[in-house]
């Protein structure tokens, strides 16, 4: 089934007539994405691909009736991006771009609470459902219809366990990759709950890394809710403490945030818990049996 | 946001934290931006006796809340606060921590930096569009994505080696990355082998490879390339390097075997 989005969805991109905007809204429609329209305010009336441009996400909403939209605006702008979203309830915001403040983040998440509004990311390559529809930018060649959920906070780490899972026959019913800020719109328990009711995934590969609490949650929350097996990788077990890994939430600040930490809570939970992400599909297939 | 207070000051708060966590009050903001001072009042009056120093530490505290807004900061941190000889209440000690992120609306805070206490290399890298954290090894490593680099990093360390450092070329294919990256890895004379790891997605694996080429025209790389490339344009780069005379793996594993045992 997928989670998410499916061959149904109908997404606008906003920064459509930028650079990453355009090669991104392009490699969208090339898998079948079902891309109706883009937002550039000023840029109204063009067309990128043959995809219809608008001068604002309300236009773009009552033209197209899209229920999805994904952002490739530059950090500054990105905030405002997602506001105008969440202002004309537009139900799921992806929101590719790195860099976005931290505080700016602190008003989005403000404006996203008391509504059923879904942001994933920001600093994220999106999602994927294979098969029927991707929105982001990971490389769809290298995914395959099938029952393993993965949920990941990397983009190009997700791609290895992905590439690992295909390689061995182990199809993916949807990826999520939830970005690498230290304030995202949708975390690991969210996708898990997800995954778990949905009647097409099977098992759960999760993808985490140090800094933050989202993994010790995600393994609360495994414990108490979840049955289908999860498999788990964490990166940065050789990361240095105080120091920020590349992404902005990737940083150890305290004892339970390093990678040994959330990776003793997760096999607590029942996780199965491995050194190398080759590792995974032979431990999938060991607790699917 | 939270404000954190506790009127054991001058210890580190984590501390306070593991031995006795009932003398940390915790005070969430709920969206605001300034301080409630009616919900606050308690707060203060368990910091403080004296109604005059309660007054004393809102007043202080409100124009530590702008600073945190204004600068956009991660964590101002008052710690500790003295009471001075004239009984007044002073900030005797404060660490301020600014959101990388924010930086950008903020050229006043980035003049300030002091060059003493930052590592060249790292900020260079920075300004080159590179992520670049020094460790003591000698595995050279460039990667494409945060994750996928600490990924590589425990992979040396779990295979036998020791990751030099944490090296994030970014999605971009710019061949001018690769050049940058390894010019400032090599500054480290410690390095034995470089293991270049690339998954390209948006990245093409062949602009990785011209720009590896492109590098080794410029300037001398006195230890080997283990080269990794999988992903889109994986078979021109291997095509490109093969012509050079040198291998690629397709294997994250194998390449890193092979990086590892350069250095033994």
């Amino acid at each position: 089934m997928s989670i998410l989005i499916d061959q149904n969805t109908k997404v606008i991109v906003q920064g459509i007539t930028g650079r990453d905007g355009s090669f991104h809204a392009k490699q969208m429609l090339e898998y079948g994405t079902k891309v109706v329209g883009g937002v550039t305010p000023g840029k109204g009336g063009q067309e990128v691909n043959g995809i219809p441009v608008f001068n604002s996400v309300k236009e773009a909403k009552d033209k197209t009736g899209c229920n999805a939209a994904v952002i490739y605006v530059p950090a500054k702008f990105a905030k405002d991006a997602m506001l105008e979203d969440i202002a004309n309830g537009i139900p799921l915001i992806i929101c590719i771009t790195e860099g976005v403040p931290v505080l700016d983040m602190v008003e989005v998440k403000k404006a996203l609470s008391n509504t059923q509004i879904r942001l994933i990311g920001p600093n994220c390559p999106g999602l994927i459902s294979p098969g029927k529809s991707k929105i982001g930018i990971m490389p769809g060649h290298i995914h395959k219809a099938g029952d393993i959920g993965v949920v990941s906070r990397s983009g190009t780490l997700t791609y290895e366990v992905v590439f690992n899972l295909t390689a061995n026959g182990m199809g993916q019913s949807s990826c999520v990759g939830l970005g690498g800020d230290p304030i995202i719109g949708t975390r690991f328990v969210d996708v898990l709950k997800m995954f778990q009711e949905d009647p097409d995934t099977k098992a759960i590969v999760m993808v985490g890394e140090i800094g933050g609490g989202d993994e010790q949650l995600a393994a609360e929350y495994i414990k108490n809710h979840v049955t289908k097996p999860v498999v788990s990788f964490i990166a940065g077990r050789t990361a240095p403490t105080g120091k920020r890994m590349g992404h902005a939430g990737a940083i150890i600040s305290s004892g339970d945030s390093t990678a040994e930490a959330k990776m003793q809570m997760l096999r607590d939970a029942g996780v199965t818990v491995i050194d190398f992400p080759d590792e995974i599909p032979q431990a999938l297939t060991a607790s699917l049996k | 946001m939270v404000i954190i207070a506790s009127a054991d000051g001058g210890v580190e708060i984590e501390e306070t934290a593991k031995t006795h966590p009932d003398r940390i009050i915790k005070f969430y903001m709920q969206g605001a931006k300034t301080l409630d001072e009616a919900r606050w009042a308690p707060v203060a009056a368990q910091l403080f006796s004296d109604t005059r120093l309660q007054k004393s530490c809102t007043s202080i505290l409100q124009k530590l809340l702008k600073l945190f807004f204004e600068k956009d900061c991660s964590l101002a941190e008052i710690n500790p606060f003295v009471i001075n000889g004239e009984g007044n209440l002073i900030a005797a000690d404060a660490k301020v921590i600014f959101d990388d992120n924010g930086l950008d609306r903020h050229p006043e805070l980035v003049a300030l930096r002091d060059m003493k206490y930052e590592d060249a290399d790292e900020l260079e890298a920075k300004e080159k569009g590179l992520s670049f954290v020094k460790l003591e090894g000698n595995v050279g490593c460039i990667v494409n994505g945060a994750g996928l680099a600490m990924g590589t990093m425990d992979a040396v360390n779990l295979l036998g080696g020791r990751p030099a450092n944490f090296l994030d070329v970014g999605g971009s294919s710019n061949p001018e990355k690769v050049l940058n990256a390894l010019k400032i890895i090599l500054r480290n004379k410690d390095i034995k082998v470089i293991l270049i790891n690339i998954f390209g997605g948006i990245t093409r694996c062949d602009d990785i490879a011209n720009g590896i080429l492109t590098a080794l025209k410029q300037i001398n790389i006195p230890v080997p390339l283990v080269i990794r490339l999988t992903g889109t344009n994986e078979k021109e780069a291997k095509a490109l390097l093969t012509q050079a005379g040198m291998t690629t793996f397709t294997s994250m594993r194998q390449a890193v075997t092979e990086a590892v045992k350069v250095t033994k």
